[in-house]
């Protein structure tokens, strides 16, 4: 017994690669016709293939369960997603323009808040942010951008609009995993590629490390740009590590560097102390410099901050920067395209009520049954209550903090999210995914061709975090 | 190179020469044990002292006998000497270098680590002790054949080297010592029995037939010699002395460590074990511990502590 796309059924759900029982989307065609003329046993040996490359890659996830950090195999589902050239382009351009828009959004707020004084957004929301540095203010990052590296989590309603569901402006993670998806996909699906054109991945590391070059505050030497990962405990270690392998360069923790009398930051080598140009770092701001943010930080680097003002050392992304990655700011970001841009914004939000609005509170403490509510600054799927799915007593719980800390909620519509073919215990059925591409800012502009597919293995859910049951997908860009 | 990584990777290389060399101790040891007559019994305290470990030792067990040795050396996680603590520390060294290493080699040590795991305890009683320790051996000489075979000769390659080594010369003045030291005690054996016990100290060493080969009578002066000046036993402290060199040759800022060496050397080559009493060999190998600090601290000082 071989898939029988005609009793596939993605149901009310807009599905990436089946319009309608026995019809593939035209991009899709080839993809499931040779799906189609495996047997199940042939399958199953793919899924197995895929499995043992994961393994033997060493590709893996960290979660921190019961005190113990654990390193588990990456979830993968073989079967990729589809996207058309034609429309990865236009929603390529939309992301190029979000992240140009936010970037002068972010140094807007860092000089003179024109934004505030004409009065398009209220001030009380930066006042009240718990991610805007008073230290920041002033400093001009090179070429003004503040986010260089920038994850966008997309999704699909049942209607076929795409829109922005958050942007991750702060470390962003992911991308190792989209070129690895890429990878185990060459291994067992190798076949496709010869018919397809399917656009390739691969060239990610390459272009974030001109990104993180385009940084050096030295132009007559070549710059040394090195990854700053709080450790082996982190969760993203593994691509932290990717990373830096992959750019050829060194993969640092604090205690490797050190700032000098002559404000440059220098790390410690065999061959003694050399002079560090651009950090792209994976610890959040507030762990980053001990004299500037938390005292108590071990994982940091002491006047980290002081070198960045005085311009001797590129950070990416720049502190600060996460003001931007707000679930309230993100409310603004249509207006905020508008006032810097004077453009429509390509791609949409998802319709979202804040809770700060006296109106709207009372509309989402209404309807808690039917909204995805979510904390401003919490990511990674926490601080969140499906409406749909929470239990009576875990919505009396959310309603009370809306109540007391209106300004750091905000509830959007639950979307039914797109499904994906995915193979579940050997049958093959509709599960739900998002896509987030990573955008990459300095001189230039770049997106990722695609992104990292997430998908929600459990029938039904709409959680695609892998600390939360998640797995992932090779996303196909194809001409 | 990173100071912090290649800080890492020596002790890396230490930890596994320590969790090998310990194992082949205690296998060699016991094994004497065996011929002994039942008159003279095996001095438990000797191992202790060759791990330098006494006051640890004393706080943690009340008595000295073969059970409680044995537990301290093999299995106990306080005892940072212990075979299963060298192992578990080594293995925390490569978690956090990972990616400059071969993935074979973590699956090797991972699969080391948790065969420690499942087995230290119960090789704490004679019946499984030997089939514990020989696994424990093979599988660090397989980590040693996987670097040898897969590693490019470069700064990552010089720091494993130099904590092999190191720790090899380490281990084999302390087990020289203590034999030394005890055998020589033992005033009711007979000399052919002493000749028989310095055997199955060059065999600790792993020394036995490349010893043989030499075509040398075995005695305490020239299992002795050979340990110290042989130039061609991987495991003989000039050997390894000359294996150090060849690495510091290579790195930058060298000078002090290789100063330190070439004269740790010279005291090496300068111990004339046939004009000297037993006791006064003892002096000379603990001396020389004290010395291969001080290398080592050159070491560190110049790679490590930038």
């Amino acid at each position: 017994m071989s898939v029988d796309w005609k009793r596939y059924n993605p149901k009310g759900n807009y599905d990436e690669l089946i319009s309608s029982p026995g019809h593939p989307r035209a991009a899709a065609r080839q993809l499931a016709s040779y799906l189609r003329s495996l047997s199940d046993e042939e399958l199953e040996e793919q899924r197995l293939a895929a499995e043992l490359a994961i393994v033997s890659m060493g590709i893996t996830f960290t979660v921190y369960t019961e005190g113990q950090n654990i390193d588990r195999a990456w979830p993968f589902d073989i079967i990729p997603r589809v996207i058309s050239n034609r429309e990865w382009t236009r929603i390529a351009k939309g992301l190029e323009q979000r992240l140009q828009a936010l970037n002068l959004f972010i140094d807007d707020l860092y000089h003179d808040q024109k934004i505030i004084r004409d009065g398009i957004l209220p001030g009380e929301l930066i006042k009240n942010s718990a991610n805007f540095r008073k230290t920041c203010i002033g400093i001009r990052p090179p070429y003004g951008v503040w986010a260089n590296i920038c994850g966008s989590d997309l999704v699909r309603d049942e209607k076929g609009t795409v829109y922005v569901l958050e942007d991750n402006l702060r470390i962003p993670s992911g991308v190792s995993y989209m070129i690895e998806n890429r990878a185990v996909t060459k291994r067992v699906l190798s076949e496709l590629f010869e018919n397809y054109s399917i656009l390739p991945v691969d060239d990610y590391p390459a272009r974030l490390y001109e990104t993180l070059a385009a940084l050096s505050p030295r132009k007559d030497v070549a710059p040394v740009v090195v990854v700053l990962t709080p450790g082996i405990y982190n969760s993203a270690y593994f691509e932290h590590a990717f990373l830096a392998q992959h750019m050829g360069v060194e993969l640092v923790q604090g205690s490797d560097l050190v700032v000098d009398d002559d404000d440059c930051v220098y790390m410690r080598t065999i061959d003694g102390l050399e002079r560090v140009d651009v950090i792209y770092r994976r610890v959040d701001d507030l762990f980053l410099d001990p004299e500037a943010f938390n005292p108590e930080s071990a994982l940091g680097v002491r006047g980290l901050i002081r070198a960045w003002r005085a311009g001797n050392v590129g950070i990416a992304n720049a502190p600060g920067c996460g003001v931007a990655d707000d679930k309230v700011i993100y409310s603004y970001v249509p207006e905020i395209i508008r006032y810097y841009l004077d453009q429509d914004a390509e791609i949409p939000n998802v319709p979202t009520y804040r809770c700060v609005d006296k109106k709207s509170r009372k509309y989402v403490l209404a309807n808690l049954n039917k909204l995805v509510v979510k904390a401003a600054n919490e990511s990674g799927g926490y601080g969140m209550l499906v409406g749909p799915f929470a239990s009576k007593a875990e919505r009396a719980r959310f309603a009370g903090y809306v109540e007391k800390n209106p300004r750091n909620y905000i509830a959007q519509p639950t979307l039914t999210l797109s499904t994906v073919p995915t193979i579940c215990d050997g049958v093959i059925e509709p599960r739900h995914v998002d896509l987030r591409p990573f955008i990459l800012q300095a001189q230039n502009t770049f997106v990722t061709t695609g992104g990292l597919t997430r998908v929600a293995l459990r029938k039904g859910s709409l959680v695609v975090n892998s600390s939360q049951g998640g797995g992932s997908k090779d996303t196909w860009i194809v001409d | 190179m990173l100071s912090r990584v290649a800080h890492q990777v020596y002790w890396l290389a230490r930890f596994l020469e320590r969790a090998e060399d310990s194992a082949r101790m205690l296998n060699a040891y016991c094994y004497v044990g065996l011929d002994l007559p039942k008159s003279v019994r095996l001095q438990w305290l000797d191992l202790i002292h060759i791990t330098g470990n006494w006051a640890l030792f004393e706080s943690r067990y009340k008595r000295l006998d073969e059970r409680n040795v044995m537990n301290f050396l093999l299995a106990d996680p306080r005892n940072p000497g212990s075979v299963m603590s060298s192992i578990s520390s080594a293995r925390e060294n490569l978690r956090t270098t990972r990616e400059i290493f071969p993935s074979e080699i973590w699956e090797t040590l991972n699969n080391l680590y948790h065969y420690s795991v499942d087995n230290s305890e119960s090789a704490i009683g004679r019946r499984k002790r030997y089939d514990f320790l020989s696994e424990v051996i093979y599988e660090c000489q397989l980590i040693y054949g996987i670097l040898s075979g897969s590693m490019s000769r470069d700064a990552v390659f010089r720091f494993l080297t130099l904590g092999f080594n190191l720790e090899r010369i380490d281990m084999t003045t302390r087990i020289l010592d203590v034999g030394a030291a005890t055998i020589n005690a033992q005033s009711e054996i007979s000399d052919r029995l002493k000749d028989a016990l310095w055997l199955s100290i060059v065999k600790a060493v792993n020394a036995e037939q490349m010893f043989r080969r030499r075509r040398l009578a075995v005695s305490a002066e020239t299992a002795i010699a050979f340990m110290l000046h042989d130039e061609h036993f991987p495991r003989a402290i000039s050997r390894c002395l000359e294996a150090m060199n060849t690495s510091m040759r290579a790195l930058p800022r060298r000078k002090g460590p290789r100063v330190a060496l070439q004269r740790f050397h010279k005291e090496v080559d300068s111990i004339e074990v046939d004009e000297l009493f037993t006791s006064e060999i003892t002096e000379k190998l603990d001396w020389l511990q004290l010395e291969l600090a001080g290398v080592h601290e050159r070491i560190a000082n110049t790679w490590f502590r930038v």
